[in-house]
């Protein structure tokens, strides 16, 4: 069987999480027989044109898929059902890597920088009610101004890679998103003194319907701006957008203008300088006033047929008119004019008070006229549904035609800052916060990402239900590299107090250490970590290490360990004895003595070493002068004899299973005595017992 | 002029930035970038020309123009752990993957290419390779030292494959920093709170003087030599708190100064005046210290009260050459602090000072410049 995957970009991160609960099953059974061998090939999906060209993977029998981490899945050949035992036959793990989006530099610094302003908008709560209204419009300009840079580093690099298609298509979607995002900044945040909207829909068209400038531009640069093929079409696009200043401009330069009669072209020239526009200062009245006159006089003009023998110049005047027809006659001659450019022309003529919530009842006209609703893509459904107030409209739709998180999450997040969004409503209607839902998943595509995990934990934290519990999980998944890394994680355990993590970092790096044979290294990350256990057994490794080598290694650490001694038995006696070298060495032999009285007597010190520490009391013992006073000498007889005894017991030849028979204890017995012979290879007991006994002689004579 | 900042971002996370060094008083407009925990790591270079120069130019043209302009970029084999410039054109980098790489700028063409490169310098045993954590230079000396989290010193001299000597078990944790103090001793810094001062002529693989902290014993993670004081270091810890050491003195650090609430990341003396020393943080902040205010008169006072004690506590030669550092005041908060980025949120990693401009790197992917620092000079 073969199987053909197409890839889709954008959209692989959601269809990973619908696998996920199916996937960890998988992962069980696939663990259990883990015969397969993994090659970690790359499928890297070929792009021709927008469309994509499917991979054929060479896999037979019934195909299974498990998500591989990150933004890969692995896909192999198994059996049906997943049914175990019968005959299994090694077989290839495909691993195929999709391309998220918002990975290449210019969209990280998209997410880097628009994380700050994230977190500052998060602050934002905290500040008096008033003034809020005003920096949450600052918060969404900010988000557009990083936008907008993006963009222009595109397309100045785009200079170089001039057929770059998803240089091209990232391009296209930004400029989608902050199309959307402007509109919705307008309608939805922006405070609009008595809801009168025209000017920041004009400020709108200008700022994202560059045709009117680059066809001005055109013209302007040709040497003879009226031969020009666009010298109307750019008058009309810059009417459009209520530009009258340049469409005067460029009128002037007309060669049939007569520079001070009474032409045509001054009819028109006088009708667009005096035509009002609305501020809000002025009173709706006395703007309705002069703006009926005037509107009667474009009128007068039109009917009269004072243009009649120029019909650019009358279709001009009868834009101003306001009139249907006008528009129609237009969109035939600009066939690039979006609906929206239409429907604010329109308004600017024939409605310029018109209020924010009215606007819904002047779109179907020009939609009409751009072939209707059929013919409009997914992101114009969401400026209409931005234009009806339709919040949810708007995110459901964000979410499923932009290919990323990004968009809709941050928006998401400005409208419940603006209390755009009551979260009872969206538990209604999503059965989950809707904010939070976006943000968790805007925060796991970034954690699929090797660099960006820093960026998402703090989406996470924002998201106060479960954000917590995701970065606990996911903070377990970040690979550790090296100690800088570590430290790293590490950081942001400590600050958001995640202990459990915490330690098992201090765990990783520790047994990555000791495996690596850095018991230095390992012992400093159990200190650091306080995991005694673990101490313990490094401790141990030093121990052993001592009596085989016969010298400490890592002495700067062990000589200072100082108050970290504590931290277990094992650690503190291993730092104890290195002391009592130390002073053996320094000839300092009464305080060795004691100490080595005190390491056996307190039981720090393991019985499995017992002997060794009587062997190191034996030149003490020897010493020409008396150091071991009588009651030191028989705790180290008692020692001695504690040791004989205890190669008896079965905790001590290892065997911990408690002896039920005779025939189990004359085995114990035979045990025992060869463990003695073992322990003893050297002939220690006797010398030691002997030098016990001299010393014990010299110290009843000396300290009675 | 006031101190202003610029701030450019660069698509991956910098851990280390260096000015480039320029002949004496002029300022340096060239600086180098190393990124980290990135899928593919770039040691990048950036010009600042515009920032100041021709301000004509900037005015008509957007304010791009404002922000670092990339001369050119070079992948680099793992994380980028250490930069140093050993002269105009010469980089050497150090990376996670334990080697040592020496780059050239050809300023002509604005390229980067690799002249030299020593691969396998860290390792374990021999099994698998480990991150080389950083590099000391010295003036005009072919020879330079790397250390790494296998605890070894590892001199090497430019242009030579063969290592000059390794001092295998120099350590039993990682060495996270080292700097030259004169031209044949080396002091290091490690895991466990200690300072170690290695002379480099003296065969074994034991140092000349072992410093540590006391209490708990805290990694330490960068240090920096005094420039005109050998015997004076600065260490960095990873609990934030700032250690000033006299190598003259007993096996403890003289002043212990509690400043930033996360590792510290860096720590620098400023050359032209050494009463101004840096220091950056991964809780965001980068921090420029100025000592002089409290230097003469606190001086002259605690002499005149109690002479016999400060000859003790600053050293033989603290009243000719007085330095703030030493002094026991600095413990009491008389040293003047100044947050250079106040609204940052992402740790810095690394900085670096030319003239009165400061550039630092963060993992928030941003480089800022920071012009016009008040630096006494």
């Amino acid at each position: 069987m073969y199987m053909d995957c197409m890839g889709y970009r954008g959209s692989n991160v959601q269809h990973v999480h619908i696998y996920t609960s199916q996937i960890f099953e998988t992962i069980s059974i696939w663990r259990k027989n883990l015969i397969a061998r993994i090659c970690r090939s790359e499928v890297k999906m070929e792009e021709s044109g927008s469309s994509f060209v499917p991979t054929t993977l060479p896999l037979r029998g019934h195909l299974q898929a498990t998500w591989g981490g990150e933004n890969s899945l692995w896909v192999y050949s198994g059996q049906a059902n997943g049914s175990s035992g019968a005959s299994f036959t090694p077989t290839t793990i495909h691993q195929m890597r999709m391309d998220a989006d918002l990975q290449n530099n210019t969209t990280r610094r998209l997410i880097n920088e628009t994380h700050g302003i994230f977190l500052d908008l998060q602050q934002l709560d905290k500040a008096p009610a008033q003034s809020k209204k005003a920096s949450l419009v600052t918060f969404s300009r900010r988000y557009r101004a990083v936008l907008r840079a993006c963009l222009v580093t595109f397309k100045k690099d785009d200079t170089d890679f001039v057929d770059h298609t998803d240089e091209y298509d990232q391009i296209k979607l930004f400029s989608f998103v902050e199309l959307v995002w402007h509109l919705c900044e307008i309608l939805l945040i922006e405070n609009l003194p008595g809801g009168i909207v025209l000017q920041h829909l004009l400020d709108w068209v200008k700022w994202h319907c560059d045709t009117a400038d680059r066809l001005a531009r055109e013209v302007a640069d040709s040497a003879e701006p009226v031969e020009n093929y666009n010298y109307w079409p750019a008058i009309y696009h810059l009417l459009f957008q209520g530009r009258t200043k340049e469409v005067r401009d460029l009128l002037a330069q007309h060669p049939d203008r007569n520079p001070d009669g009474q032409d045509q072209f001054a009819i028109v020239d006088d009708l667009l300088k005096r035509m009002p526009s609305f501020k809000s200062f002025l009173g709706h009245s006395e703007f309705a006033m002069k703006w009926n006159y005037w509107k009667q006089e474009c009128q007068n003009r039109c009917s009269h047929g004072d243009l009649s023998s120029y019909p650019e110049l009358l279709l001009v005047a009868q834009i101003l008119c306001g009139g249907k027809e006008a528009f129609i006659e237009v969109k035939d001659i600009c066939q690039d004019l979006s609906w929206y450019e239409i429907m604010v022309a329109k308004l600017l003529y024939s409605n310029p008070t018109i209020k924010s919530y009215e606007l819904q009842y002047h779109t179907k006209f020009c939609i009409d006229l751009c072939g209707g609703k059929n013919a409009l893509q997914m992101w114009h459904m969401i400026l209409l549904a931005a234009i009806e107030f339709d919040v949810h409209t708007v995110i459901k739709l964000s979410s499923e035609c932009f290919g990323n998180w990004w968009f809709v999450a941050h928006l998401v997040d400005l409208f419940h800052h603006s209390d755009l969004l009551e979260s009872h409503q969206t538990h209604d209607v999503y059965q989950v916060d809707l904010r939070e839902f976006l943000l968790l998943e805007y925060a796991s595509s970034l954690m699929s990402h090797q660099s960006l995990w820093q960026v998402a934990a703090d989406y996470f934290l924002n998201c106060p239900t479960r954000g917590r519990h995701y970065l606990e999980e996911y903070i377990d998944q970040i690979p550790l590299e090296n100690e800088f890394k570590a430290f790293k994680v590490l950081n942001l355990c400590q600050k958001l107090d995640f202990p459990t993590q915490a330690l098992s970092i201090c765990k990783q790096m520790g047994m990555r250490a000791y495996h690596n044979n850095r018991l230095g290294s390992a012992l400093s990350w159990c200190i650091r970590a306080k995991d005694p256990a673990f101490a313990s057994f490094i401790s141990e490794r030093f121990t052993d290490e001592y009596f085989n080598k016969g010298e400490f290694s890592s002495l700067d650490l062990i000589d200072n360990l100082g108050s970290s001694m504590l931290l277990c038995d094992r650690l503190t006696f291993l730092g104890k004895y290195r002391e009592f070298h130390l002073m053996y060495e320094n000839g300092d032999f009464m305080d060795a003595a004691h100490l080595l009285i005190s390491l056996l007597a307190s039981n720090l010190a393991p019985k499995r070493i017992w002997l060794s520490l009587l062997t190191d009391a034996l030149p003490l013992l020897e010493h020409e002068k008396v150091i071991f006073t009588s009651e030191q000498t028989y705790e180290l007889m008692r020692c001695l004899e504690e040791l004989r005894l205890s190669f008896k017991s079965a905790e001590y030849l290892g065997n911990s299973e408690k002896p039920t028979s005779d025939k189990d204890n004359n085995s114990i017995d035979t045990a025992w005595s060869t463990k003695i012979a073992e322990q003893d290879k050297d002939g220690l007991f006797e010398p030691i017992r002997l030098a016990l006994a001299r010393n014990l002689s010299r110290a009843l004579l000396v300290y009675g | 002029m006031a101190t202003s900042a610029t701030v450019h971002y660069v698509g991956q996370k910098v851990s280390k930035v260096r000015w480039k060094p320029t002949s004496h008083l002029r300022r340096s407009t060239i600086f180098a970038s190393g990124g980290w925990d990135n899928n593919v790591n770039q040691l990048c270079l950036w010009s600042t020309e515009g920032l100041e120069d021709d301000g004509t130019a900037m005015s008509m043209e957007s304010n791009l123009l404002e922000e670092p302009q990339l001369i050119s970029a070079v992948e680099h084999e793992g994380s980028v752990t250490d930069i140093k410039y050993i002269d105009g054109d010469r980089i050497l980098t150090s990376s996670s993957s334990g080697n040592v790489t020496l780059h050239k700028h050809d300023s002509q063409r604005g390229t980067l290419s690799i002249l030299h490169s020593w691969s396998g310098l860290h390792h374990y045993n021999g099994t698998s390779n480990c991150s080389c954590t950083s590099l000391a230079t010295y003036p005009n000396m072919p020879d330079f030292v790397s250390v790494g989290e296998d605890g070894r010193i590892v001199v090497l001299r430019m242009d030579h494959q063969k290592l000059v000597r390794t001092i295998e078990s120099a350590d039993s944790t990682t060495i996270s920093g080292v700097t030259f103090v004169k031209s044949y001793e080396i002091a290091t810094v490690n895991f466990i709170g200690q300072v170690k001062v290695w002379d480099l002529r003296q065969k074994g693989d034991k140092p000349v003087r072992a410093m540590l902290l006391s209490g708990d014993r805290v990694p330490l993670l960068c240090i920096d030599k005094h420039p005109t004081q050998p015997h004076l270091i600065v260490t960095g810890g990873q609990d934030g708190v700032l250690g000033l050491w006299d190598m003259r003195q007993d096996r403890y650090p003289v002043t212990l100064l509690e400043a930033h609430s996360a590792e510290i990341w860096d720590v620098m003396f400023y050359t032209a005046n050494p009463d101004h020393l840096f220091t950056c943080s991964q809780d965001g902040a980068v921090w420029q210290w100025n000592g002089s205010s409290m230097k003469t008169p606190s001086m002259d006072i605690s002499r005149l009260l109690n002479p016999s004690a400060v000859t003790t506590q600053n050293g033989v030669d603290a009243s000719n050459v007085p330095t703030p550092w030493l002094s026991a005041d600095a413990s009491k908060h008389k040293i003047e602090t100044f947050s250079l980025l106040p609204y940052n949120r992402s740790a810095v990693n690394s900085m670096d000072v030319t003239g009165q401009n400061l550039v630092c790197g963060t993992d928030g992917e941003a480089v800022y410049i920071v012009e016009n620092l008040d630096l006494g000079v």
